[in-house]
């Protein structure tokens, strides 16, 4: 599973963590130590073997393929990284959590990568808005406990 | 005759030109921050912004009113001088905040405690100056309640204008004896913690980069600036912790965060995040409703509004997606049951589009990325996100959706997260189609829709988030045409809960 850098980051390093903004999305992500270590790999030539020795070295953190394949998943969810192989594992942190029976200070060093979307100029106003003035409503179309529902669930 | 006044602050100069001698200029002055300096008006630099004040020309006005002019428009109109000093005060921060080379504005109130700077960002209406008010009248020294004004060594620097409280019938400044700051300090604890009716003090610990985002979040010119927001919240990543979740009332929790800085700066305070408990030993930050003694208790709704979601190129890509599929939208249907589905015009008229391809799915997981922020600012319980439910709607003319709250049967008990990406072709050709969103009333331990409600303009390329379990229903369009290609469209995800981890 050969992983590369997407072009056109903004990159800071703050001890060891990386905050990182994609101009092209408008988002910023923040990755803790050991996913900053695997996105630093992500040259498209660095194997997962070398990835998971290097994050054991410097984190402290079992020498496990899945816990590269979860920051693997996390970057390339939050578009900082491309993967070569369209079958991603599916990992998720609750079943590296089991597997590891990690303690929890090695719990926070587990991959993460945290994404907001910058605001624009304009949305300091937008989270919330004063409140109407409400006028008189009619009663709802059906009792409050018996709600409409929106309609068929998506396969 | 005509008056001049100049204000300057952090490299920012505004004219003021009171061509009806109306005294503006002077009770301006009192209302701005003390950083806010009368520059000299005789100086030859020109002044970034002017703003003219004249005698309006309306005839048949109770009080004498007046006009204010930037440039060649009229900005405003018909005012009263109270109005205008109001109005001007709010123009002059926000062209000091745009227009700075010299710091960055953030969104966030600011007080200074044993020498370091507690910042609390957070967008208008969130409480933020409830909580830098009641943190001042527990001795803290106050800084700001609008702007932390970072430079580039990640000191804060004042911008104390009088505290305005909107909890009052009209805003005003709060008197409290509270001294102001004047020094720039380094920032130690950022306090991202809205407002949440009902809700315990039990915030996450957050360092590092992450405890840096809050600050980005809710820079002015985050997208305008990008590499100088990096640059600055990449100084205060190592030495921040930022307190995280939602609070209860600001006098609450205005001495917990105290003391929390006191075991902070005095080596107290747990060292790392871990320290603070693993997600699942954290105790839930919003509190489960009150016991039924409560006779009646509006609960108020609450949404996150995001704008500029999409690219112009994958927003262009998604309407011409929506207009290409027009013939595989459906009558769209309610549910009244857990197996019951129908379509009932009485209730909803609108158009689906149930099979969505990956260009859809994109958004989608665009979107996701935005669960986490989204439900620590909307005060939602932590929750596994599980599966996620997507489909297209169209509204036209005359189509609308009733009352409603999205995870009301047990088929959809599932979703707690719902989102509504807007957009639609310009120029825009409809109006109305708002998204209504009601408080809610607890009357006896029911949990009832209340009368009272925020209304949300579909505004093109904007997504909004909202609790799935709150009332709302989509207005009317009016339409000019009855052309698909000028409808209303959105797209709705719902994210569903996902099955709770087992910490063995």
């Amino acid at each position: 599973m050969a992983a590369r850098q997407v072009e056109g980051l903004l990159i800071e390093r703050p001890a060891g963590e990386l905050l990182v903004l994609k101009r092209s999305t408008n988002e910023a992500h923040a990755l803790n130590e050991t996913a900053a270590i695997v996105f630093d790999l992500c040259d498209g030539t660095t194997s997962r073997a070398t990835m998971v020795a290097e994050v054991a070295r410097r984190t402290g953190l079992p020498a496990d393929e899945s816990i590269v394949e979860l920051a693997l998943t996390e970057l390339a969810d939050a578009g900082l990284i491309t993967l070569d192989e369209s079958g991603r594992p599916e990992l998720t942190r609750r079943a590296l959590i089991r597997k590891l029976a990690l303690p929890v200070a090695g719990i926070a060093l587990l991959p993460v990568v945290e994404t907001i979307l910058m605001p624009t100029v304009a949305s300091g106003q937008s989270t919330a808005p004063p409140p109407l003035t409400p006028p008189p409503l009619t009663p709802p179309p059906v009792s409050s406990g018996q709600a409409i529902q929106l309609p068929r669930r998506i396969r | 005759m005509t008056r001049k006044l100049v204000l300057g602050a952090y490299g920012v100069r505004v004219a003021i030109v009171d061509a009806a001698d109306s005294g503006i200029g002077a009770r301006l002055q009192r209302v701005m921050p003390p950083t806010v300096l009368v520059d000299g008006a005789d100086s030859a630099d020109i002044p970034d912004v002017t703003y003219s004040v004249r005698r309006s020309c309306s005839a048949g006005m109770a009080h004498p009113a007046y006009d204010v002019v930037c440039g060649d428009d009229v900005r405003l109109r018909d005012r009263t001088a109270d109005e205008v000093v109001e109005w001007l005060r709010t123009e002059i921060d926000a062209a000091v905040a745009v227009r700075s080379r010299t710091a960055l504005f953030v969104h966030a109130g600011v007080v200074g405690w044993r020498g370091r700077a507690i910042v609390v960002p957070g967008r208008s209406m969130t409480g933020k100056s409830t909580l830098v008010a009641a943190l001042v009248r527990h001795g803290a020294t106050y800084y700001s309640d609008e702007f932390a004004v970072l430079a580039d060594d990640g000191r804060v620097h004042p911008y104390a204008r009088p505290l305005m409280l909107r909890d009052r019938p009209t805003p005003r400044p709060d008197r409290f004896s509270g001294s102001i700051g004047h020094d720039p300090l380094p920032v130690a604890l950022i306090v991202s913690a809205p407002y949440a009716d009902g809700a315990r003090w039990a915030p996450e610990v957050v360092r590092g980069a992450r405890a840096a985002l809050p600050i980005i979040d809710n820079t002015l010119l985050a997208r305008v600036e990008p590499e100088r927001t990096l640059r600055i919240s990449a100084t205060l990543a190592p030495t921040v912790v930022t307190l995280q979740g939602v609070r209860p009332d600001a006098e609450v929790v205005a001495p917990k965060i105290l003391e929390y800085l006191d075991d902070l700066l005095d080596g107290r305070a747990a060292a790392t995040t871990a320290e603070a408990g693993p997600p699942a030993s954290r105790e839930r930050v919003q509190a489960p409703a009150r016991a039924i003694h409560a006779f009646e208790r509006v609960i108020p709704v609450r949404f996150l509004r995001f704008d500029d979601v999409l690219e112009p190129d994958e927003h262009a890509r998604l309407l011409e997606y929506a207009l290409a599929h027009e013939p595989g939208f459906e009558a769209s249907g309610v549910m009244a049951s857990a197996t019951e589905s129908s379509i009932d015009p009485r209730y909803r008229a609108s158009g689906t589009l149930m099979s969505l391809d990956d260009l859809v799915g994109g958004l989608e997981r665009r979107l996701r990325r935005l669960v986490p922020h989204a439900r620590r600012e909307l005060g939602l319980s932590w929750f596994p996100v599980g599966k996620t439910e997507i489909q297209m709607a169209v509204h036209q003319l005359g189509d609308f959706f009733g009352a409603h709250v999205d995870d009301g049967n047990e088929a959809v008990a599932g979703r707690r997260l719902t989102c509504v990406y807007y957009f639609h072709r310009q120029p825009k050709r409809f109006s109305g189609g708002e998204l209504r969103l009601y408080d809610s009333v607890e009357r006896n331990g029911r949990v009832e829709r209340a009368e009272t409600y925020l209304s949300v303009e579909p505004a093109d390329n904007s997504a909004v988030f909202f609790p799935s379990h709150r009332f709302h229903e989509v207005r009317a369009v009016r339409s000019e045409t009855r052309s698909f290609h000028d409808s209303r469209f959105s797209v709705n995800v719902w994210f569903w809960v996902g099955p709770e981890p087992r910490w063995e």
